[in-house]
This record gives structure tokens, C-alpha cells and sequence, in this order.
């Protein structure tokens, strides 16, 4: 099931300008965890306005949550925005700033106040919760913005940068309450951050100049489900015995490493457990195993083909 | 999105803006500046009358008082006072109904109908703009809908002018009661009760063109000198197009002056609740108007 698709979508600023969205199509399975990775300019933030109804697109179609584009009825409540670049009031305290977002959310008073106290808990600010957004650092601040987006029980919650000014432990704790909104929520977090955006989603999209290069479960587009990097010691490596034992995978030696390609229908456990006893018996020492390549690698791979192309 | 959803959201995002105000502070200002311009002109009116007294008494050869309000039924029966008054307002009938009124309330009805609309499109041009230019608008925009943040603010902004003036009649009482001699308290106070709220009608549509303006940009200065120089703007449509109307063309008349709204404020003046349908008519003009500009604002980046 799918929480949120894009069809053809095409969006730019000016009538002479570039398309900031240049057709594109994508979309995001229910209960994900997805990423939305591009460079600069990629149009990322332009997806997020379109899909929020902050801009209208000039052509194609959007569905959120199996309902069309974006419209503010259908959607009170059941959709969670981090904007960019937005400002929130210095003088606003972070209780009652979230207590009226969360009433225009539909919610009664007492309901949005105890939902603000759960976002503010969340992001670890309920201690500053009477406290005026403009005493907070920064990152505070940013934490109070995606506390508005958590608020309540959405079923959609898109957060643009949201580790932006995070320091590591505030970004681990972000990455725990989002991962215990996994299955339950669509969650689409736009990043450059890669190494998080791996650490995070389960399914990724990836984008480059408007447009769609790859998009794919995080095994996918990683190669984590058929591809392990085996990083070895000295040695001869018993490359036939391998093919022999495991028919139909490929094996790569390059630069001190074993790359092992799995075959159809091959178990990875399974095979992993092979080759580690082969290369033991060899009497090979293995320095470290690697599941797939990076996703910095596979985007980095992937906008250099889609621009060849 | 229902009715009902609709107006649940508009009160919310008014009793947002109130509150938003007052914690910004911007709320006090509006209060102070509404309550020095009417207290303050009220209180140069007493040293006018004071003027007017004074000659008086040098005429009437008697002793000249030290406070103004003394002679004010002299004056009156003497006719200067009258003739003050039509010169203010020169509609005969709502001036023999206004002579009966204390004269300083009369005097700050007078003055209200000639500032508030400055004032109120002022404060209506900082309404929306502040917050396209730092996108704040996007948290709400996601949970309520373009109309309703516009009359929500409209509906805000609107109660924080009817609290100005508020605050301005009590301070033009304060004036009175301390600054003029022979003002019953509650006399006072009650032509003022019956003045304010025809002056907060007529602030509606300045306050919607304010707000109009507001929707157009992000840069505040802009704004407000739009929806100044509009004012300016509708006060000279207003004034030509009486003049080519009464001597060369009526047919302009009919069409254009219903749509401003000097063409109402005369019938403010009147006793009772006579003025209940001018009041009608400058506050829908004043949400039509916020609206004007309201299809850029739905189409915006915001």
C-alpha cells in the first residue's frame, strides 16, 4: 500500500526558469521509514511544498494517503510537516505554540495539550516546555519543529532536514522515536545526511535535478540483500572451491577484497556461513565483512550513470 | 471543509493572534498608540475650547476661568459652539443631535473618523506579511485553511483596534474628568460608550484593505505603505468622485461612491441604533475587501 505516490509532477518558479520538479514520479509504501536523498537543488524542498500545498504543481497528479492532492479537510491532523526553513515566534512558549497547532489539528483543548506534553517529550523538551521558544538554542528550535510535526498521531509526517543542527545525542534520540513510528507511520525524511538516512529507512528515494534516478527498498538500492564485501588478510583465496560450493554467485577479488554476488534463490546467511568456513580452512584472516555498499556509494554511482545517460 | 470546522478555526487563530500580540508586545503599542492620539487630541481640543472660553469671558467682560468646560452652555446658547460643529461635521441634522453630547466625545468621534483609518490599515499590513517573510505561515497552513487564517486574523486584529479604542475613550474620559470643569462622569462616559463602537465599525474596512495589502508581500514597509497610500487613495477617489458627481456626472456617483466607505460615515451620526446598517455594510466591506487580494494569497509560495 502506498501512503504517498507522485505522478508526472512538474513544478517550476518562473515561466522561463528550470523545472524544479521535472516529472517526476515516485512514491512511498505506507509504514516506512523513507528517505529522500538528492544534491542541492535536486528538488527536494520543491517536493515537500508540493505535496504540503504550499505550491501547486504545474503538471501531474499527487495522491497522499489514497485520497489526491493535497487538501487541508481531508488532511487535518493525519499529515506532519518539519518545513525547511520555517520560524517559529521567539515569544511563543513551546506548550503553547504546539496546544494551538494541535487544536487547529482538530483536537479538543485538553487533547492538544496533553499531545503537545508527548511531542515535547519526545524530542526531549518537556522540560522547557514553558519556556519561550526564543530562550531555546538552535537545535532546541529545531527539536520544538519536529515536536509539531509528531504532534498527535499522523499518518503521514514529512520532515524536511530534520537533524539539521542536532548534536549527536539529540539526533540519536530523534532517530529512536522515529524508528518506533516504524510500521505504524509514514515517515519521508529529506537529508544529505546519507549515513543517517541509511541508519534510518527501511526505502529510499533517490533524486537528481527533479527528477527520479532510483527508488528501492534500502536493501535494494544498497545491494545489501545480494552483494558482500569481504575485506581479507594475505592469502591465496579459494575462489574455484567457492564457485564450486555455491553455483550461480559470482566472486570478485579486487584491491585485498572478496566480492561475493548472490546468485537467485541463495540464502545470504547461508552463504555467508560457507564462505567463512572456506576461507578459514584456507587459513585466510578476515578483517571485516560488508553487506551491500554504502548509500553514499550507490547514490554516488547512481547520479553519475543517470547523468552519463 | 464544514461550516462549523471553518468557524472553529477562525476563532482559534483570532484567539491566537490576540495572544501572540500581547506576547510580542505589539498588542500594548496599538493600545498606547490609539490611546495617545485620542486622549492626546482630546486633550489639545480642551485647550481649544479653553481659547474659545477665554475670549469669551473678555468679551462678556467677566473673570476668565482656569480650566476649560465652564462656559460651554454660553458658547452653546451663543451659537459659537454650533458653528464649531457644523464646521466639523456639516450635516444639520446630525449636528443638532451632536450639540446635545458632551463636546469632547463629539470632538473624538470627529477625530476617530478622520485617523482610524490610517491606524487600522497600518495594523492591518503587519497582520500576514511578518510571517510569509519568515514562513511561519507554514505550520498553520498545513492544519487550516488560507480563507480561514485570513478572517482569522482579520477577526484578531479587528478585536485588538476595538481595544485600542477602548483604551482611547477611557483616556479621552480621563481627560475630561481631570482636564475640564462641569463634565458629569457618567454622562461623559456614556457618549463616549455610544461613539466607540461606531468608530470600531469604521475602522472594518481599513482594517480589510490593511489586511488586503498584507497578503501580497513579506516585506512589511511595503505593506503598510500600500495600504497608507490606498487609504490616501480611497479618501481622493472619494472626494473627485463626489465633486464630478454632484456637477457633472451623477451616474458616477451611483456606481462608485457605495462602494467607499465615506459614503456611510455620515450616517454614524444619529441617535439610537439608526446606524446599524451603515455598520452593517463597512463590515462586510471590510472582509470583501481583506478578500481582494486573497486569489494571489491562496496561489502563494507562503
Amino acid at each position: 500500500m502506498t501512503a504517498l505516490k507522485l505522478t508526472g509532477v512538474r513544478k517550476r518558479y518562473s515561466r522561463r526558469g528550470a523545472w524544479a520538479l521535472d516529472g517526476l514520479s515516485c512514491q512511498f509504501p505506507a509504514g516506512s521509514i523513507s528517505g529522500l536523498v538528492g544534491p542541492n537543488g535536486a528538488g527536494k524542498t520543491t517536493l515537500f511544498s508540493v505535496v504540503c500545498g504550499y505550491l501547486p504543481p504545474d503538471e501531474g497528479t499527487v495522491d497522499i494517503l489514497g485520497g489526491g492532492p493535497f487538501d487541508v479537510m481531508r488532511l487535518k491532523g493525519r499529515l506532519g510537516v518539519l518545513p525547511q526553513d520555517a520560524a517559529i515566534g521567539t515569544r511563543l512558549t513551546c506548550r503553547g505554540f504546539l496546544t494551538y497547532l494541535g487544536g487547529l489539528q482538530g483536537m479538543s483543548g485538553r487533547d492538544a495539550e496533553a499531545a503537545a506534553e508527548r511531542a515535547l517529550t519526545d524530542v526531549l523538551l518537556h522540560d522547557r516546555a514553558d519556556d519561550r521558544a526564543g530562550s531555546l538554542s538552535h537545535g532546541m528550535r529545531r527539536r520544538l519543529a519536529v515536536a509539531s510535526a509528531l504532534l498527535g498521531a499522523p499518518e503521514l509526517i514529512l520532515l524536511d532536514e530534520p537533524m539539521a543542527g542536532l548534536d549527536p545525542a539529540q539526533g540519536r534520540a530523534l532517530r529512536e522515536v522515529l524508528g518506533s513510528l516504524h510500521g505504524k507511520t509514514t515517515v519521508i525524511v529529506s537529508s544529505h545526511d546519507l549515513d543517517e538516512i541509511e541508519r534510518l529507512c527501511d526505502y529510499v528515494v533517490l533524486m537528481d535535478k527533479g527528477a527520479l534516478i532510483r527508488e528501492g527498498s534500502m536493501a535494494e538500492v544498497t545491494g545489501r540483500g545480494e552483494l558482500v564485501r569481504w575485506d581479507l588478510g594475505p592469502g591465496e583465496v579459494p575462489v574455484a572451491a567457492l564457485e564450486a560450493t555455491l553455483p550461480g554467485c559470482g566472486f570478485t577479488l579486487r584491491d585485498g577484497a572478496l566480492l561475493f554476488e548472490a546468485g537467485d534463490e541463495v540464502d545470504l546467511d547461508e552463504a555467508s556461513v560457507a564462505i567463512a568456513g572456506a576461507l578459514s580452512t584456507a587459513g585466510i584472516p578476515i578483517r571485516g565483512v560488508q553487506r551491500g555498499t554504502s548509500l553514499e556509494e550507490s547514490f554516488l554511482a547512481e547520479t553519475q550513470e543517470a547523468r552519463g545517460s | 471543509m464544514t461550516t462549523l470546522q471553518s468557524l472553529r478555526d477562525v476563532a482559534l487563530v483570532a484567539r491566537w493572534w490576540l495572544a501572540r500580540s500581547v506576547r510580542t508586545r505589539s498588542a500594548g503599542a496599538l493600545v498606547l498608540i490609539y490611546t495617545l492620539l485620542l486622549a492626546g487630541g482630546a486633550w489639545m481640543f480642551t485647550k481649544f475650547i479653553h481659547s474659545m472660553e477665554l475670549t469669551l469671558a473678555n468679551t462678556l467682560r467677566v473673570p476668565p476661568t482656569k480650566k476649560p468646560g465652564a462656559m460651554l452652555d454660553t458658547l452653546k446658547e451663543r451659537g459659537e459652539l454650533k458653528e464649531l460643529l457644523q464646521g466639523m461635521i456639516e450635516d444639520p441634522a446630525a449636528v443638532e443631535w451632536a450639540i446635545q453630547l458632551p463636546v469632547l466625545s463629539t470632538f473624538t468621534f470627529w477625530m476617530g473618523l478622520g485617523a482610524v483609518p490610517f491606524l487600522a490599515c497600518a495594523a492591518g499590513a503587519e497582520a500576514i506579511s511578518p510571517d510569509i517573510r519568515d514562513r511561519s505561515l507554514r505550520y498553520e497552513l498545513v492544519r487550516t485553511g488560507r480563507l480561514e487564517l485570513v478572517a482569522g486574523r482579520f477577526l484578531g486584529q479587528a478585536f485588538l483596534v476595538g481595544l485600542g479604542l477602548a483604551f482611547g475613550c477611557a483616556g479621552v474620559w480621563i481627560v475630561a474628568m481631570t482636564g475640564m470643569v462641569d463634565q458629569p462622569p457618567a454622562e461623559q462616559a456614556t457618549s463616549l460608550m455610544l461613539f466607540a463602537p461606531r468608530l470600531w465599525v469604521w475602522s472594518l474596512p481599513w482594517l480589510g484593505l490593511g489586511i488586503a495589502c498584507s497578503q501580497l508581500s513579506g516585506t512589511v514597509n511595503f505593506t503598510r505603505t500600500l495600504a497608507l497610500g490606498g487609504t490616501v487613495g480611497v479618501m481622493i477617489v472619494f472626494g473627485i468622485t463626489q465633486w464630478l458627481s454632484d456637477d457633472y456626472w451623477p451616474i458616477l456617483g451611483d456606481l462608485v461612491l457605495p462602494i467607499l466607505p465615506h459614503s456611510y460615515s455620515l450616517g454614524l451620526w444619529g441617535p439610537g441604533f439608526g446606524w446599524a446598517g451603515e455598520a452593517l455594510i463597512l463590515a462586510a466591506m471590510g472582509l470583501v475587501w481583506a478578500l481582494v487580494t486573497y486569489p494571489l494569497f491562496a496561489r502563494r509560495n507562503a
